[in-house]
């Protein structure tokens, strides 16, 4: 079966990002023009979680992006697809700021 | 609103075959503050009715059109263009950069202090294009700029270097100035004078006594030193007056010659 090789999965590696957000480590994966993100409590979720996220990615047509709670990992996942731009480090780190600036102001 | 990239966001709506929701986000993505959709829609129209037809880079008219509308360098993707448009994606020099531009530091000094607070070169063409492309202090009056820092990454103390100034800016950025004494003496004077006229508009409380004569005691210790250093720079010029008459009085050819005075 498989020509006798077994089948090899990448795995998907999330980067940490630089940018601190009050109550959140946000974690990302750049694929092709979209970037995914996982959200984890650090400690706590700050609250409103879903609105912040929201409004800090206002620019974004509503839909290119996705902002779910994850209950089984006590998690939030987002993403930003159909970028214009391919996205690089620099530019999600951009992204996170824009969040950082919504949720860091409230606390 | 207008936008400090606003050369940058037409060479866009003419080149890079995006909407202008696509523009936007592609803004928001490089930590601009997002253009308002109106005011793009403005922006694009505005090209369109006055663009050459045809439209071509290889037509006489269309170059003049686009050296016009001040974005040719990044049409052509010339050195210094490309360069500054990299700036973008450099944070360290980026930050310096827009600080030091927003205090309205001349064009090569902001480069000189690059070099020195981020080690990293880059050429007053550079720095200038950047300026002209991406953060263009000319193009926003006051109330706009403070406008548009106020949803802008750091906003809050690149505001302050807005009306403080370059030594002000450097501060902020961490980098030491040696200041003229006599300067911040004048400075400190001038600001408590005025602050302390302010509170003659004040209703007169205990509030506005007490902060009128902090004001008060300011103003007189800020001139008390003002006098002082002025005596020692006049003492220090009489010394220099005294020395310079000796000396006229011989002729020094050596350092030798210097000490038998």
């Amino acid at each position: 079966m498989f020509g006798g090789n077994g089948i090899g999965i990448q795995p998907v590696i999330f980067k940490e990002s630089s940018t601190k957000v009050d109550g959140i480590k946000f974690e990302y994966h750049i694929d092709g023009n979209r970037v995914q993100f996982h959200l984890w409590a650090n400690p706590k979720f700050p609250d409103e979680t879903a609105e912040k996220l929201s409004l800090g990615l206002k620019h974004f047509p509503q839909e290119t992006i996705v902002v779910d709670f994850v209950p089984e990992v006590d998690s939030w996942y987002v993403e930003v697809n159909s970028l214009a731009v391919s996205p690089t480090d620099s530019l999600v780190e951009s992204i996170i700021k824009k969040i950082a600036r919504v949720v860091n102001k409230d606390g | 609103m207008r936008h400090p990239s606003e050369y940058w966001l037409k060479y866009m709506l003419m080149f890079s075959d995006l909407s202008n929701v696509q523009i936007s986000e592609t803004a928001s993505m490089y930590g601009m503050v997002a253009p308002e959709a109106d005011y793009l829609s403005s922006l694009r129209e505005g090209l369109m009715e006055t663009r050459p037809s045809p439209f071509r880079m290889d037509f006489t008219p269309s170059r003049n059109w686009v050296r016009r509308q001040r974005f040719l360098s990044m049409a052509r993707a010339d050195e210094h263009a490309a360069n500054a448009r990299e700036l973008l994606g450099n944070v360290k020099c980026r930050r310096v950069v827009e600080t030091l531009l927003l205090a309205n530091m001349d064009i090569q000094a902001v480069s000189e202090f690059v070099l020195e607070i981020t080690g990293i070169s880059v050429h007053k063409k550079t720095v200038d294009l950047y300026r002209h492309y991406f953060w263009n202090r000319d193009l926003l009056s006051t109330r706009e700029w403070l406008d548009y820092l106020e949803e802008y990454d750091n906003g809050k103390i690149l505001a302050s270097c807005y009306s403080q100034g370059g030594e002000y800016a450097l501060w902020k950025l961490g980098h030491r100035v040696s200041l003229p004494k006599e300067e911040i003496l004048t400075s400190v004077f001038h600001e408590s004078a005025m602050r302390f006229f302010e509170t003659s508009q004040f209703d007169n409380t205990r509030d506005t006594a007490m902060t009128a004569k902090l004001w008060a005691e300011s103003l007189f210790k800020a001139n008390e030193e003002l006098e002082k250093s002025g005596d020692a720079v006049k003492q220090v010029l009489e010394n220099l007056k005294d020395i310079a008459i000796k000396l006229g009085k011989r002729d020094i050819t050596s350092i030798d010659d210097l000490g038998e005075t």
